[in-house]
């Protein structure tokens, strides 16, 4: 069922050799490549002793069972297809979502390590706008790439960053030039298929001055009983006065082990607004971090996360305050239900620069039965002595008298409880541009509360 | 219906000692309590410290982080900051073999 994969087994420097080879990469690549392998091997593996992984148990990840580049059969490796070309694309298994929806100017998708397919509006390249999957960037516009990437996450941020950074495949890149607003939302659909196959896709966006942008990321799986490994990176470089719509869909089957690390620089007045949807995998551990790094910069974070069964979703976010007179604003929520756990750390960290600094940070979880747990953390590090910085968290079960009302109006309990979690998330979910997604998401958490 | 999974020789855990073991994707600690051998979950429900570290005393498991205690053969939270049980494994020794069940035993309520 693999059409292509490394000879070189497991995670090596080999491998990255090989991968590279395979993929025919400028020398510059390669070495940046290789220096983030080296990077993998010096951090240390995170245990339950370090601070950020207190509450995330990763010893049963075995990452001997991955194989880092996988080509699934019925697809072509390499250059995403265009959508009106001919040739093998993306698997029928795919089927409608494959299709570039008529609320979305682009849609790139890839399966496992390949890129597939790509679905763009001929406006795109009227504005000078790149899109298109990682690898053919780097063949058609290397300089764009060079210069940007690694500048926002780099290879040594974390222990999983640096992996991505050696072995990553496809993956998305945006590219918006000065002035230009792309009116309709571009998206990325990451479809995960053959069984014990790791992706590592690299997403890299750079929005020029007072550019605006939409960017709709999604991760699926085939099935909900494939084990695989996820560990991707997301690099959105926004421009003074640019302004950037984020949003990540994560619906990984239940046994896949995901890991991302995430993070938006922003230059003077910029704006980010970020929505975060985790829905699946087995573990998911995810840093979405903002770094406001000149004043004006503005970034709000919205996030909603529905854990069932033994699911573990642990999210770091991060609102870092570097230049004086910017604001950030964020707000996640959880819902718990059978065993899930959920661990929530939020920090707010203002550096000595940053006065007048505006920050708010808000989570709120709800548990829905005795067996699962949510964590709240959130931490505030104050290193300037004119700011305002607000921070506050909630943990608790639905309210049994909110229950009670909608039952003394005919609704079953089972009901009850879903329009309360509906109701929980709707002010999150109207964040999410593009009907067609809103709906889809709507429908993933109705069908997930239900369940 | 929960499978036996071999974990240690007899006599590799001597008895007031414990020992990390993984059956699946499941840390367990086993604990030898004068001579019968008796398996929980590693993981402490207060606060993700593993037990297999702690200090044994009699059949109690006394966490090594915060302190709070267990009954390693009921699982049940016998001092605080421990409240929340502590899930139990079916322990079998079979010639010379200590085997664990790779699913918890039903709480009793």
């Amino acid at each position: 069922m693999v059409a292509e994969a490394l000879t070189t087994k497991g995670f090596s420097r080999a491998a990255v050799e090989e991968l590279s080879a395979v993929k025919a990469e400028p020398d510059w690549l390669r070495a940046w490549r290789l220096a983030a392998w080296e990077a993998w091997e010096a951090i240390p593996m995170p245990t339950r002793q370090d601070e950020d992984w207190r509450r995330t148990d990763i010893r049963a990840l075995d990452l001997g069972a991955y194989a880092p580049y996988t080509v699934p059969d019925g697809t072509t490796s390499g250059t995403a297809r265009d959508g009106t070309a001919g040739g093998a694309g993306p698997a029928p298994a795919l089927g409608r979502l494959a299709k570039r929806g008529s609320d979305l100017g682009g849609l790139l998708v890839q399966q496992d390590a390949a890129a597939v397919r790509r679905d763009a509006s001929d406006a795109l390249a009227a504005q000078g706008v790149v899109f298109a999957d990682l690898d053919t960037v780097v063949r058609e516009h290397g300089d764009l790439v060079r210069r940007h990437l690694g500048s926002v996450v780099p290879a040594d941020a974390n222990k999983f960053a640096a992996l991505n950074a050696a072995l990553w495949s496809s993956g998305s890149f945006v590219y918006v030039p000065r002035g230009v607003a792309v009116e309709l939302p571009l998206s990325a659909l990451v479809w995960q298929e053959t069984p014990g196959a790791a992706l590592f896709p690299r997403t890299l966006i750079v929005v020029e001055r007072g550019a605006s942008l939409t960017f709709i990321a999604e991760s699926r799986s085939a099935d909900q009983d494939l084990p695989a490994l996820h560990d991707g990176v997301v690099e959105l470089c926004v421009g003074e006065g640019a302004q950037v719509r984020y949003v990540g869909l994560q619906r990984w089957g239940g046994h896949v082990w995901s890991f991302s690390t995430e993070r938006a620089d922003l230059a003077r007045d910029a704006r980010v607004q970020w929505v975060v949807v985790g829905l699946g995998a087995r573990l998911t551990k995810s840093y979405v971090q903002t770094r406001l790094l000149a004043p004006g910069g503005q970034a709000r974070l919205v996030g909603v996360v529905l854990g069932a069964g033994k699911q573990h979703f642990d999210y770091h976010t991060l609102q870092e305050h570097v230049a004086p007179h910017t604001s950030s604003d964020l707000l996640f929520k959880t819902a718990l239900k059978d065993q899930a756990r959920s661990v929530f750390v939020g920090l707010i960290h203002v550096e000595k620069t940053a006065q007048q600094t505006d920050s708010y940070l808000a989570n709120r979880n709800l548990v829905l039965s005795d067996g699962a747990k949510a964590d709240s953390i959130p931490r505030l590090e104050i290193e300037a002595n004119d700011v305002r910085c607000t921070h506050g968290a909630t943990v608790a079960p639905v309210d049994p008298e909110q229950i009670f009302y909608l039952e003394t109006r005919g609704l079953p309990r089972d009901d009850a409880e879903r329009m309360i979690v509906e109701g929980f998330f709707e002010p999150i979910l109207e964040e999410i541009p593009a009907e067609t997604v809103r709906e889809r998401v709507r429908t993933a958490l109705a069908e997930k509360t239900a369940a | 219906m929960a499978e036996f999974v071999r974990v240690a020789a007899v006599g590799e855990v001597p008895p007031g000692e414990g020992k990390l073991v993984r059956v699946g994707d499941r840390f367990l600690a086993l604990f030898n309590c004068d001579g019968t051998y008796y398996a929980v979950d590693d993981t402490c429900t207060h606060a993700e410290a593993s037990l297999s570290e702690g200090f044994l005393q009699g059949c109690e498991i006394e966490c090594p982080l915060h302190g709070g205690r267990f009954d390693v053969r009921t699982g049940k939270a016998t001092w605080s900051p421990a409240f929340v049980p502590v899930a139990t494994y079916a322990v079998r020794v079979e010639g010379s073999d200590v085997l664990v069940a790779n699913e918890p035993n039903e709480r009793s309520k």
